[in-house]
């Protein structure tokens, strides 16, 4: 007999107990295993989502942000450019102004000390001509310079033209003035008389005529009457000698100026 | 010559008997059960686990999937039985590989219990599937003309399945047993391997077969 029905029945109650107990201790516990591991990566799959998703986010905000300053750089950096344009315009021209300043108070300085340099060589000319004038007079004619002066006057006085001489004679009778002379010395008694005979025979009036001593009349004589007057003194010829050196010290300055400006330019 | 491990009586009162059949599936119950404890005491869940955790949970996927395959649409319902009639049969069938080894599978007691046990497994997952009546009305089906064919092809069925395992497996020893006699070197080794290729194949087919059978009788519901 190739059946025995104890050993068929054994058999079943042997595979109904090892199917609950693998059910119990193979099928359930795995099972639960997998189940718990698919929530498991499910839940990791969901959190791995969402931090990408809070990562692409904070990606574009970044890039917002770093598209936003580039354009807040670019705009900084043309105002700065612009600003920096208008203040280099502004310092070359302060600059401009202040050496334009600088060069015309420098010319004034120049033009200043000229000036005086003038004064003073004028000054100088006119006491050294007439120390060496009186001096050489004094020396050659044994007569004093004023005299001397008195006398060339006189002479101009006498030669003066036609035309000279009448206005001069028509403006000392219309005047109710005296006639005026003023000398930068005193002058002696006979030189006032010789004067006043000279006006007298050459105007042919006979006026009363005032001696003033005027320290501007440089080694000269001036005669004056209703605003019209015939002069001698040195001074025609310094004022001659103070133009010729200004003229020298002018052309000096100029070219010294042309230079200074290059040289500060440079 | 003995065909079946069942001849091998250890011990034995009246109708009662301990015999080798018997004792084999309980070494092979011993073997199965302890493994699947010692293995699931540490079971983790962490996505990185240990390499026996691996193997069970790769057997027992890939039997859920041929159970879903066949057409059960929740094989863990089914997994208890259709698993653990896989397990047990290509257990018994592997161990062939050690010598003087009789599977319980070559016992013609053995696989009619297995088949019985299917025999009533199938109206058991019906009727709690489709109901009493339901199920019932399955044998009808398509004409009430069908009823005994469809009853004797349901008793026809399971001793087929009890034939066939306990043929293959029957076979498989005896042909490596006569062989040895005839030709005691290589050709048994091939034969042997040949019959482990059998039982695994044979563990397949009568699990399969099984699977087709209750879903034949719980489909329409699922």
């Amino acid at each position: 007999m190739l059946i025995d029905w104890f050993t068929v029945f054994a058999q079943l109650v042997n595979f109904l107990i090892l199917m609950a107990l693998l059910k119990r201790f193979l099928y359930k516990p795995i099972m639960q295993a997998l189940k718990d591991r698919e929530a498991k990566i499910a839940q990791q799959l969901e959190e791995a989502r969402e931090i990408k998703a809070a990562a692409e986010r904070e990606r574009i905000e970044y890039v917002e942000k770093i598209e936003r300053f580039e354009r807040q750089r670019d705009g900084l950096l043309k105002q700065v450019h612009v600003d920096a344009a208008h203040e280099r315009e502004k310092l070359i021209k302060a600059a401009r102004t202040e050496s334009d300043e600088l060069r015309f108070a420098w010319q004034q300085a120049l033009q200043n000390e000229q000036k005086r340099l003038n004064r003073e060589l004028m000054r100088n000319t006119r006491e050294e001509v007439f120390a060496i004038s009186r001096k050489t007079l004094a020396d050659l004619a044994s007569v004093s310079l004023e005299q001397r002066i008195c006398e060339v006057f006189l002479q101009r006085l006498h030669a003066l033209a036609d035309s000279d001489k009448n206005r001069l004679s028509d403006a000392i009778q219309v005047s109710s003035d005296p006639i005026r002379v003023r000398s930068a010395f005193a002058l002696m008694p006979e030189q006032k008389n010789a004067i006043k005979q000279a006006v007298s025979d050459v105007f042919k009036v006979n006026a009363t005529i005032e001696f003033d001593v005027d320290a501007d009349q440089i080694s000269g004589i001036e005669l004056s009457a209703n605003g019209r007057k015939l002069s001698w003194n040195i001074a025609g010829y310094l004022q001659d000698f103070e133009n010729s050196i200004g003229r020298a010290l002018t052309a000096k300055t100029v070219s010294q100026s042309h230079s200074g400006t290059d040289t500060h330019v440079v | 010559m003995r065909l079946s491990s069942d001849q091998i009586i250890f011990w034995q009162y009246d109708f009662i008997k301990l015999n080798g059949t018997i004792v084999t599936t309980w070494v092979i119950m011993l073997i199965l059960v302890v493994g699947a404890i010692l293995i699931t005491r540490n079971l983790t869940n962490d996505i990185e686990h240990k390499r026996w955790q691996s193997i069970l949970e790769v057997i027992v996927i890939t039997l859920n999937q041929q159970i879903e395959e066949v057409g059960l649409k929740r094989p863990e319902k089914y997994l208890g039985f259709l698993g653990t009639l896989f397990l047990f049969i290509v257990t018994a069938n592997l161990f062939a590989i050690f010598p003087g080894y009789e599977p319980p599978t070559g016992s013609l007691s053995t696989t009619a219990a297995l088949a019985i046990a299917v025999f009533v497994a199938v109206p058991f997952y019906g009727i709690a599937k489709q109901g009493l009546g339901g199920y019932l009305k399955s044998y009808l089906k398509p004409t009430l003309i069908m009823l005994p064919f469809n009853i004797i092809g349901e008793l026809s069925r399971t001793l087929a399945l009890a034939v066939r395992l306990f043929g293959n497996m029957m076979s498989g020893t005896m042909i490596v047993a006569i062989l040895l006699v005839v030709t005691p070197l290589f050709f048994p080794i091939i034969m042997n391997a040949l019959g482990l290729l059998t039982g695994i194949v044979q563990a397949y087919i009568f699990t399969i077969l099984a699977t087709v059978y209750i879903a034949a009788a719980t489909r329409g519901h699922d």
